[in-house]
């Protein structure tokens, strides 16, 4: 029975030595080993690590990429324009030393790297219009905030050193209107879409105007032109039947004169006309005469 | 080192009641038998620890295995095992399914869509407003950079706690999508430019994603309403009515020109046409009766005196019954003296 005690208390002390001199860094950790409060090592890779039991303790950190959101704020622009600005940070801890010493844990970090970003951000905010922030150079003026804090992030340590992290990203997430202008803008927005729409509402007028003025116009050239083609046929066709009468005409133009004459008397003595006729005429050479062959020789 | 969840006590328990029974037994039972028991239940506790390492994956998932602290295997799906709980652990993830987030909106499993305007509306390159709400597929590519590499506070909810498919998904979303609509005015972000805009904002979150090394890998973006704010839509809309009245006074002024222009044709191939009539006409007149008029004198020329006497005569033959004659004697000057007839003073003369 006495050996089965010493065997139990042997062997919970056995298990509290070894919890004591090895531990465990996940993939997802760093650890830093002190020696009643002095610096021992630090273990930036995974894996079972040891320690002398009950003097040195451990201290873990986390390797992941952290976020730090940047609260909303109001930021004035080179053009003196208010902008409300969203972003956020990204960092890691690459040296767990420096860290402990710098920031000491995640808690105080997140707020410490959204200062610098943020005194950055105010800084580049203030030396950009505002079209430059919202639209085209949007990355760039991310890539320089960005620049400017891993740079702060690498100097501002104790005597001079890296604080520790590393400031992997920096973006804007929004950038917007401050509420008290979204009103003005939306009145803005208002007056350039009626101005669009009397604009396309007057140049479907002009096209209408266009079309038909033009269409009109054809319709004019077409008749008039045809109406003069019209004329120039006849007129030709006039010539061309004098010119074939007269040719045949010329042949007799003293008979021809007789036997039209002879026509235009039936057409223009019509029937109630009346005439006048000397009895001497030829035509009564006959009526009045007993002797037709006298007067034939008359 | 400490065992599973309760070995500690369950041990003590053991222990005990092997103490208990060594006391109440010790005078009735040999040693061998003691120590028969005592080692009988050391090797069950040993086998339940043992077994506390067993894992089933299923054929949608993934399993990371980790052996103090470092990654030792990606295990497929299936029944696995591994050492247990302080030496090994294991994280299952699902990594074949495609999953979906929402931007701009939340749709409940209910049904009810409910719209995030603090999410929606974004500047556009010119400066207007728009409301544009988005979904993304995405699935995880390396279920390695998923688990380890990102530290995520989680979308509560999404029903999602910290892994990188909670605030960085939706923080990458947000930031490519504002980024690629700040670029374009708005007339183009609501009109012609969806496809494009799709692929840049995948762009944009796959490079930014690769950057945090998340192990996301963005499937598709697909943007859903793109659309002017409530307060300016009315304006928006009197837009696209004065397009479609631009078109129907275009299409009137067409259907106005296509109607006369036709008929001003018509018109004039009428007056040409009855111009050549005319022409056809008057040169076949002009012909016949040139061509009358020779043959009359061709005949005429072989008789003149007597022709042109006849014709006189067969004229006048047509012409004096008709009309009413004096005849005026030739010697007794102009006085009427002799009438003929006499009755055709009071009657109509042409007919007596």
């Amino acid at each position: 029975m006495k050996f089965i005690i010493i065997g139990v208390i042997g062997l919970v002390v056995a298990l509290v030595v070894i919890s004591q001199s090895i531990f465990v860094v996940d993939s997802t950790e760093m650890a830093v080993v002190t020696r009643l409060g002095e610096f021992k090592a630090s273990h930036i890779t995974p894996g079972l690590k040891f320690k002398t039991p009950f003097v040195d303790s451990v201290r873990k950190f986390d390797n992941r990429l952290q976020r730090f959101d940047i609260p909303p704020a109001n930021f004035i622009t080179l053009d003196k324009k208010n902008l409300v600005i969203d972003a956020y940070a990204r960092y890691r801890i690459t040296d767990p030393l420096l860290f402990l010493q710098n920031l000491f844990d995640l808690n105080s970090a997140g707020p410490k790297v959204g200062d610098i970003v943020n005194s950055e951000l105010k800084k580049e905010v203030a030396s950009d219009n505002q079209s430059d922030i919202i639209s085209e150079t949007r990355q760039e003026v991310m890539a320089r905030v960005l620049a400017a804090s891993q740079l702060i992030a690498q100097t501002t340590g104790r005597d001079g050193t890296s604080l520790g992290i590393e400031i992997v990203d920096v973006r804007i997430k929004r950038a917007d209107f401050p509420v008290s202008i979204a009103e003005s803008v939306f009145a803005r927005m208002n007056a350039e879409r009626s101005r669009i729409a009397n604009q396309e509402r007057a140049e479907g007028e002009r096209t209408k105007l266009r079309v038909e003025s033009n269409a009109d116009r054809e319709v004019v050239e077409i008749l008039s032109a045809a109406n003069r083609d019209s004329l120039e046929i006849r007129g030709l066709a006039e010539g061309r039947a004098i010119e074939i009468f007269a040719a045949a005409l010329e042949r007799d133009p003293e008979f021809f004169r007789f036997l039209r004459s002879l026509e235009a008397y039936e057409v223009f003595l019509t029937s109630g006309d009346t005439l006048v006729l000397d009895s001497n005429a030829p035509l009564f050479e006959f009526l009045t005469s007993s002797s037709p062959v006298a007067t034939t020789d008359q | 080192m400490q065992g599973p969840g309760g070995s500690g006590e369950e041990w003590e328990r053991l222990l005990r009641q092997g103490r208990d029974r060594f006391s109440n037994w010790s005078s009735h039972v040999g040693k061998a038998l003691k120590g028969t028991i005592l080692f009988g239940g050391i090797l069950i506790l040993l086998l339940l620890w043992l077994a506390t390492g067993v894992y089933t994956v299923d054929p949608d998932e993934q399993a990371l295995v980790r052996r103090f602290g470092v990654v030792t295997d990606v295990a497929g799906p299936g029944l696995h095992w591994h050492p247990p709980a302080p030496i090994a652990k294991h994280d299952i993830v699902k990594v074949t399914q495609v999953q979906r987030m929402e931007v701009g909106f939340r749709s409940q499993p209910s049904g009810v869509v409910t719209t995030n305007p603090v999410e929606a509306l974004m500047i556009t390159g010119d400066e207007n407003i728009v409301d544009v709400e988005m979904v993304v597929l995405y699935r995880i590519s390396s279920i390695r950079d998923f688990v380890l590499n990102v530290r995520d506070p989680g979308e509560l909810d999404r029903g999602i706690g910290d892994r990188p498919d909670g605030r960085t998904l939706k923080d990458v979303a947000e930031v490519s999508l504002r980024g690629v609509i700040g670029q374009r005015p708005i007339d183009d972000v609501l009109t012609a430019e969806r496809g494009i805009i799709e692929q840049e904002v995948k762009e944009s979150m796959v490079s930014l994603l690769a950057l945090y090394k998340t192990g996301i890998l963005v499937e598709q973006v697909q943007l859903q309403t793109v659309r002017a704010p409530d307060q300016v839509q009315a304006a928006f809309d009197d837009v696209v009515s004065a397009k479609e009245d631009k078109e129907r006074l275009d299409n009137e002024a067409q259907a106005y020109a296509a109607d006369i222009v036709p008929r001003a044709q018509g018109n004039a191939e009428r007056v040409l046409n009855e111009a050549r009539a005319f022409e056809a006409q008057r040169i076949n007149e002009a012909q016949g009766r040139a061509a009358e008029f020779l043959a009359i004198l061709e005949e005429y020329a072989k008789a003149p005196e007597i022709t042109r006497e006849r014709l006189y005569l067969e004229a006048m033959e047509r012409i004096l019954p008709r009309v009413r004659k004096f005849v005026l004697d030739g010697e007794s000057g102009n006085a009427p003296l002799q009438f003929l007839p006499l009755t055709g003073l009071q009657g109509d003369g042409s007919g007596q």
